[in-house]
């Protein structure tokens, strides 16, 4: 039904799982591949749950150093960006936990959004509307916010959703409903 | 091309605006939306909320430096492995000390146990995988007492 997985194809699930063993093994530049590969999702991850920028490359960091000291861990039974995407909430919740300063910052403000494909006037259009949608994300509640993101920014499915949020594939589904609900009457 | 119903298109949304489904599925997903007001203004929240989360300048390289210069775990990735081996040794040892002073371990449980019928779980369906009802039919209040069940 889905022509394939966002990022990678079978080529690339192959080219991974090397990535992943030479890495493991403490091959220094493996490591970085994966790092580049996945620090922009993993601090996407920690900012939907932090809301804050400072606090979000914080508990990227985390994440990153975690998940290669323990790439022992990683059996391959989900995949590998599964896997590094949940260990970014477990990092991001215990940045959280440590009671930092929360700051009000809108995640998708106008000055944060990659450009788009459409002509100026419509990406204009698109940025505003996106702004606002990122600013109402931020008020529902976190498991709803974060089944919304996991779906529609990362491209998982309900159930690696689940693994990532630490629960069933009908709870992440019940979420992202409840979420997308919520911000359809929020935004009229 | 094959009907879809608003359960699936909803749920197939955010993979229709990353033109992520295959021809058929985005042709029945495209009809589908043509007819459908209701899945349309989602489509058009879904589109929203895609746009993508910009990183920090500098992130990336602040990850490498990070893990580059974090210390090295003398076991690495074997620490798991060690503690499983130190475990099965210690269990064998243990058992060899016990034979050897005379106490043989507590006999097997299994055939205690085997004694009881066993309890075959109820067969329930799980409506919500298998997209019936659609969960955009239900309220928000059946939608958090069904959250609430899922997570008990």
């Amino acid at each position: 039904m889905i022509k394939s997985d966002l990022h990678l194809d079978r080529d690339g699930e192959v080219d991974e799982i090397r990535t992943v063993d030479r890495a493991r093994s403490g091959d220094r530049d493996a490591q970085e591949v994966l790092v580049r590969r996945y620090g922009a999702d993993v601090y996407a991850v920690a900012l939907r749950i932090l809301g804050d920028r400072d606090q979000a490359a914080d508990a990227a960091q985390d994440a990153m150093i975690n998940a290669l000291n323990g790439l022992g861990r990683f059996r391959g039974e989900a995949s590998f960006r599964t896997w590094i995407l949940r260990i970014a909430a477990n990092s991001a919740k215990s940045v959280g936990r440590r009671g930092w300063r929360k700051r009000e910052v809108a995640l998708t403000t106008a000055d944060n959004v990659v450009a788009a494909t459409q002509d100026p006037e419509s990406r204009a259009l698109l940025r505003d509307e996106a702004a606002r949608a990122g600013r109402l994300l931020e008020r529902l509640p976190p498991k709803q916010r974060m089944a919304v993101h996991l779906r529609i920014n990362q491209g998982l499915s309900f159930a690696e959703a689940g693994e990532v949020m630490d629960c069933t594939e009908g709870a992440a589904r019940v979420n992202y409903h409840l979420g997308i609900k919520r911000l359809r009457e929020l935004l009229t | 091309m094959k009907t879809v119903n608003c359960s699936t298109v909803l749920d197939l949304l955010p993979e229709f605006a990353r033109d992520e489904l295959d021809a058929v599925d985005a042709a029945s997903v495209r009809e589908h939306l043509a007819g459908c007001d209701d899945c349309r203004a989602e489509l058009e929240v879904v589109r929203m909320l895609a746009e993508p989360v910009a990183v920090p300048a500098g992130l990336e390289d602040r990850l490498v430096r990070a893990v580059r210069s974090r210390p090295v775990t003398r076991w690495g990735g074997m620490r798991y492995y060690a503690v499983a081996a130190t475990f099965v040794i210690t269990v064998i040892a243990a058992s060899v000390v016990l034979r050897r002073i005379g106490h043989s371990p507590p006999e097997p449980v299994g055939d205690e146990l085997a004694a009881f019928p066993t309890l075959a779980w109820p067969e329930v369906g799980d409506p919500l995988l298998h997209g019936s009802p659609g969960l955009q039919a239900l309220s928000e209040g059946e939608l958090l007492k069904l959250l609430q069940e899922l997570e008990s």
